[in-house]
């Protein structure tokens, strides 16, 4: 097994222990129940709005990027004010191969969970409607969305104790505040990368139904998406490097 | 020409006038001294700033002055140093939900040992860790924590062992245990820093000391030059007795005595010899029929023992 490997699987491991699984679980499967409950006597058409509101006003906004947060925050953080960081940055080991490690375990982490309800979902929804074709649009833009907060709150929360609190501000008066009204905003809005991701792989007369705030001025397509999620990546790795080379460990 | 006691002739850890502040607060002030192959002692109170000169050492912190070099480079600046450099923190932090096996594993990975279960098998019998290897180290006691954590600073067989206070909490067997390991792993010719705050402990591990005290170079050198330097500070002790005035003057005919002070509701006795004192003092208090509540050390802390040193330094 290589540095990298060993220092990715230990930081997923333990992101994910097991009473977090389990809260991070059901509020994952939470959209996807009322889903069923509120769509159980509803036709195809109205279930799928349904759906794509759930995506927009709750699962997309509010659940995938608590968990990426809440997890990625503590890949380096966790372990910083544990005072086992000094265990890792002590080993012969690259900083950007430590960096790139930390995040990819963060982001296995958040893409894991956040699955969940992504399969909830588009599964609750084949259930309610017979077509499961919003399975892989909730799958591809639930893992970008979980990989472009996860690679931000890595270093964000090597860099404060705090980074889910000012997260969650961000997210509830940038994110869904500011960016819902002002379309100009919406492209720095990372959950807005997953959604165009998803937006840009449902089917044309579905993606009709997507509101106009949800996209803000942000294009819907995985293509554009993934590159956006590939340049944070890019970005944050190179920020984390400079962090754990140059940061103090007192 | 002979060389400064804090310096070594073949240094592998040099540090040059290291000064580090936390703000306002200065933690080392122009600290230079020299690590070479066997055991040093790093001792200080606590406080001292012992802890924030190994953390420079290991390039967990920068110095705000001064530069440290181990085996010729800052290790935060060449991160492949570490493959030679074995740190033991003072933090009683572990992984706690890992085993001690798996603890030691990882470590030997990230060293890129060639095989990483042999050696942790190996590292963990050093330490005697071996039938609690599949135990998580949350569960295990502060000395077996301890222990672990010098498995895993030994796994990758490094020639420069950073030992940050690493007998906290061991017990005596343990301890000589541990003690042993170190002296024959600085016999082996590796450099093996260990700091503690306790002379005893130093001294058995160690022959050579660096003490630190307020941040400062206090003392250095040969340990049995630094416990001569000791033997000339007067110590103050308290004695506390029903027949002061007596009991004062009987003392004042002891040679180890130096000066006897009334004071409250004893006397304030000064010496060089405390333990002579302390055999002496019984006979003494019978002889003029004085009955002795209290024999107390004042000043014969570490600490007073350090700054009698600096001011001789100075």
């Amino acid at each position: 097994m290589t540095a990298a490997t060993a220092i990715t699987t230990r930081t997923a491991r333990s992101l994910l222990g097991f009473r977090r699984v389990l809260l991070f679980g059901a509020l994952e499967l939470g959209p996807a129940l009322i889903f069923l409950l509120s769509s159980a006597r509803v036709t195809t058409a109205l279930a799928t709005e349904r759906a794509l509101d759930f995506a927009i006003t709750l699962y997309f906004p509010i659940v995938v990027p608590i968990v990426a947060m809440v997890l990625a925050s503590g890949a380096l953080g966790g372990e910083r004010r544990d005072s086992t960081l000094s265990f890792l940055l002590l080993k012969p080991v690259n900083r950007s191969t430590i960096a790139a490690a930390k995040i990819a375990g963060a982001v296995l982490a958040a893409v894991a969970v956040n699955t969940i309800g992504a399969v909830a979902l588009g599964g609750a929804h084949a259930i309610t409607t017979g077509s499961s074709e919003l399975l892989l649009p909730f799958l591809v833009g639930a893992a970008l969305a979980s990989t472009v907060y996860a690679a931000i709150f890595v270093p964000f929360g090597f860099l404060t104790d705090r980074a889910v609190v000012v997260g969650l501000i961000f997210v509830a008066v940038f994110e869904n505040g500011v960016a819902a009204t002002l379309p100009g905003m919406a492209s720095l809005s990372p959950w807005r990368i997953g959604f165009s991701a998803f937006a840009g792989l449902l089917p044309a007369t579905t993606v009709q139904l997507v509101p106009s705030f949800a996209l803000g001025n942000v294009t819907a397509g995985a293509g554009g998406a993934l590159i956006k999620t590939v340049a944070v990546l890019a970005l944050t790795i190179a920020a984390t490097t400079w962090l754990v080379r140059h940061r103090d460990l007192t | 020409m002979t060389l400064d006691p804090a310096f070594v002739p073949e240094p592998t850890v040099a540090i040059d006038g290291v000064t580090k502040w936390f703000g306002t607060k200065v933690a080392v002030s122009d600290v230079s001294c020299s690590f070479g192959p066997g055991v040093t002692g790093l001792l200080g109170p606590n406080g001292a700033g012992k802890t924030t000169l190994l953390r420079m050492l290991t390039g967990l912190i920068s110095p705000s002055e001064g530069s440290i070099a181990v085996k010729g480079d800052w290790p935060r600046a060449k991160p492949a140093i570490y493959r030679d450099i074995g740190l033991v923190p003072e933090e009683n932090a572990v992984y706690a939900e890992m085993t001690a096996t798996a603890y030691v594993r990882y470590a030997a990975t990230l060293s890129r040992v060639a095989n990483p279960a042999a050696a942790a098998d190996r590292a963990l019998a050093i330490v005697d860790l071996r039938s609690e290897a599949d135990r998580a180290l949350g569960g295990f006691s502060k000395g077996m924590r301890q222990r672990a954590k010098v498995a895993a600073a030994l796994v990758h067989d490094p020639g420069v062992l950073v030992l940050d206070e690493p007998l906290n909490g061991t017990d005596p067997i343990q301890r000589a245990k541990l003690i042993e390991v170190f002296r024959r792993l600085g016999d082996e010719g590796r450099t093996v820093i260990v700091s503690s705050h306790v002379l005893e402990e130093v001294e058995r591990m160690s022959d050579r000391v660096i003490a630190i005290l307020d941040g400062k170079l206090a003392a250095a050198g040969d340990i049995t030059a630094i416990r001569a330097a000791m033997a000339d500070i007067p110590y103050r002790v308290r004695v506390e007795t029903d027949h002061r005035r007596e009991l004062a003057a009987a003392l004042l005919k002891d040679s180890v005595v130096h000066g006897v002070r009334i004071a409250d509701s004893g006397l304030v006795v000064e010496t060089e010899d405390l333990a002579r004192l302390g055999a002496d003092l019984p006979g003494v208090a019978r002889s003029v029929d004085a009955r002795v509540t209290v024999f107390r050390p004042e000043d014969a802390s570490l600490e007073s023992v350090f700054r009698y040193l600096v001011r001789g330094r100075r």
